[in-house]
């Protein structure tokens, strides 16, 4: 190739080999460049099938989907803030001195994580919310979801805790830090930063997850999609515009998650 | 300083790490520890800072007694600094929040009043330009400095330093030798354990030379590297100063 062209490609194309950092230009055109391609593929793809677009049929539909996504944006949030406090409070009860509740933490953790979340549904809404009759399906969602997605933050956590090394606990021991103490300066701040990556991952399958509420009958984003597809026979239409309601939700903590990690990076 | 130990035993599995180790010192400003590898020099340490627990024995430090106990064992660390080899400084705060957290969270003071003895601490040691420096960014003399400050900063009754060069170049050790040293010019009383003979030497008013977990022999450092010292003593400075 010659020198003027390899260059042009290295000044829009690539990011500095040492440091990995690119400058505007680049990144915009990179971007542009994916963008182009991804959404070319898809056009070709779609003259191909053959599909004819009805968004009509489906735009009748849209407040139907805006509640639908409602519900779904309502109870992920409440269920992420409910199974963050509950997977902290299982990391904790994992470590804590006291043997039954050590115990009671695993089993838990063990049996939500080896079982399908569509039995826990089952099980947890036609048992255990009949049995205390509760019957508000989306607040009976949430505490579903929270079981769930508390056990594997659980897990995540814990993780986070014990890669924080042996010599930062003693470290923190002998500067006479309590245990409470050492957890809030020494243990949070190193952990947040190892399990952020893990963190979002769990967070945006818990969003996913919620889909599966269907079967108990909460009209949440999936099953709106669902109905509409059933009434208009829209189906891509329907799905794609499902595709579209998540990563709204999603990419966010993807994006918001990255930050964080910038923030926090320090070489250790 | 006072140090007053009796028959300490500490053993890992059948091995015994402290072998009814007893060492009487008066008036002493600063205790050199050396001996062999393995000796019990660090485990011994690690008792006088109240992060061990002995299985029997007595440690009583200016007449007070050590309680091997959950509260007098937090209120002990707290009045002892400590800068061990393996002991890094808090890898995600910057050298002086490193200095400042247990002054705040420990001792009480307030931010700014812990940020200003922080930042004299990093002065005195010439650091000053890098009081907003994560340690990962720090040489690692640098660092060892740092962790003297942090030591420092709280007013301890002793400090008790581990090898505070093993992991340096000759450059930085001299650099923190020099640290130490004024130390001993400002009249801290401090125990180290080291395997450099030619410091302990300079710097030692104390040596205590300690072996398979006891106390061989201890005395001003004229006696144990002079021809009065123990033929066991002697075997060993002649082995370790042959290079
Ligand atoms: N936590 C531990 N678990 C098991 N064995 C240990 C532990 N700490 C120390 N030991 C053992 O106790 C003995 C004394 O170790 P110590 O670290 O006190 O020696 P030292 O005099 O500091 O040696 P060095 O000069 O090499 O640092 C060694 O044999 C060591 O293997
Ligand atoms: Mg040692």
């Amino acid at each position: 190739m010659s020198r003027p062209a390899a260059s042009l490609l290295s000044r829009f194309f690539f990011a500095q080999p040492a440091t990995g950092a690119a400058s505007g230009a680049a990144r915009w055109c990179s971007a542009a460049l994916v963008g182009g391609v991804l959404v070319a593929c898809g056009w070709v793809l779609l003259r191909c099938s053959g599909l004819r677009w009805d968004w009509e049929a489906v735009g009748a539909y849209w407040q139907l989907f805006l509640s639908g996504w409602r519900t779904t944006v309502g109870v992920s949030l409440a269920a992420l803030l409910l199974s963050t406090l509950l997977g902290a409070g299982l990391a904790l009860a994992q470590r804590s001195d006291f043997l039954p509740l050590r115990y009671l933490a695993k089993c838990w953790i063990e049996l939500i994580r080896g079982t399908p979340l569509l039995v826990q549904i089952y099980v947890l809404f036609y048992i255990v919310a009949d049995a205390v009759q509760l019957e508000n399906r989306a607040l009976a969602g949430v505490l579903i979801l929270s079981v769930f997605s508390g056990a594997y933050l659980a897990e995540v956590f814990r993780a986070g805790i014990e890669s924080v090394g042996r010599s930062q606990l003693e470290s923190a021991l002998a500067i006479g830090l309590t245990r409470a103490q050492t957890y809030r300066h020494v243990i949070l701040p190193q952990a947040l930063r190892s399990v952020l990556p893990s963190l979002a991952g769990q967070f945006v399958s818990l969003i996913k997850d919620s889909s599966l509420l269907s079967v108990i009958g909460l009209n949440e984003f999936t099953q709106s999609a669902r109905n509409v597809a059933s009434y208009t026979y829209s189906n891509f239409e329907s799905y794609l515009l499902l595709a579209v309601g998540y990563l709204l939700l999603t990419l966010p903590i993807s994006i918001w998650t990255r930050r964080m990690e910038q923030r926090f990076r320090y070489e250790t | 300083m006072k140090l007053s130990l009796t028959k300490l035993c500490r053993a890992f599995g059948s091995h015994r790490a402290l072998d009814g180790l007893s060492l009487e010192c008066e008036a002493t400003g600063s205790l050199v520890l050396i001996g062999p590898s393995g000796g019990g020099k660090s485990t011994l340490l690690r008792v006088l800072a109240g992060l061990e627990r002995p299985d029997s024995g007595t440690v009583e430090i200016n007449g007070k007694p050590l309680v091997f106990e959950e509260l007098p064992l937090l209120q002990h660390r707290r009045r002892t600094g400590v800068v061990f080899q393996g002991f890094n400084l808090f890898p995600h705060l910057s050298a002086l929040e490193n200095i400042t957290l247990p002054l705040t969270a420990v001792h009480g003071h307030p931010p700014e009043k812990a940020a200003a003895i922080g930042l004299d601490f990093l002065r005195r040691f010439q650091l000053e330009s890098h009081a907003a420096q994560k340690p990962a960014a720090l040489s690692g003399g640098q660092r060892q400095r740092v962790a003297i400050a942090r030591a420092l900063a709280i007013d301890p009754q002793f400090l008790l330093l581990d090898e505070p060069t093993s992991a340096l170049d000759p450059v930085m050790t001299a650099e923190v030798l020099e640290a130490i040293e004024a130390l001993r010019a400002q009249g801290r009383d401090f125990i180290l354990a080291t395997h450099e003979m030619g410091f302990a030497r300079r710097v030692a008013d104390q040596i205590a030379f300690i072996a398979e977990g006891r106390l061989v022999e201890i005395g001003p450092p004229e006696q144990l590297f002079g021809e009065s010292a123990a033929p066991q003593t002697r075997e060993f400075l002649a082995r370790v100063l042959r290079y």
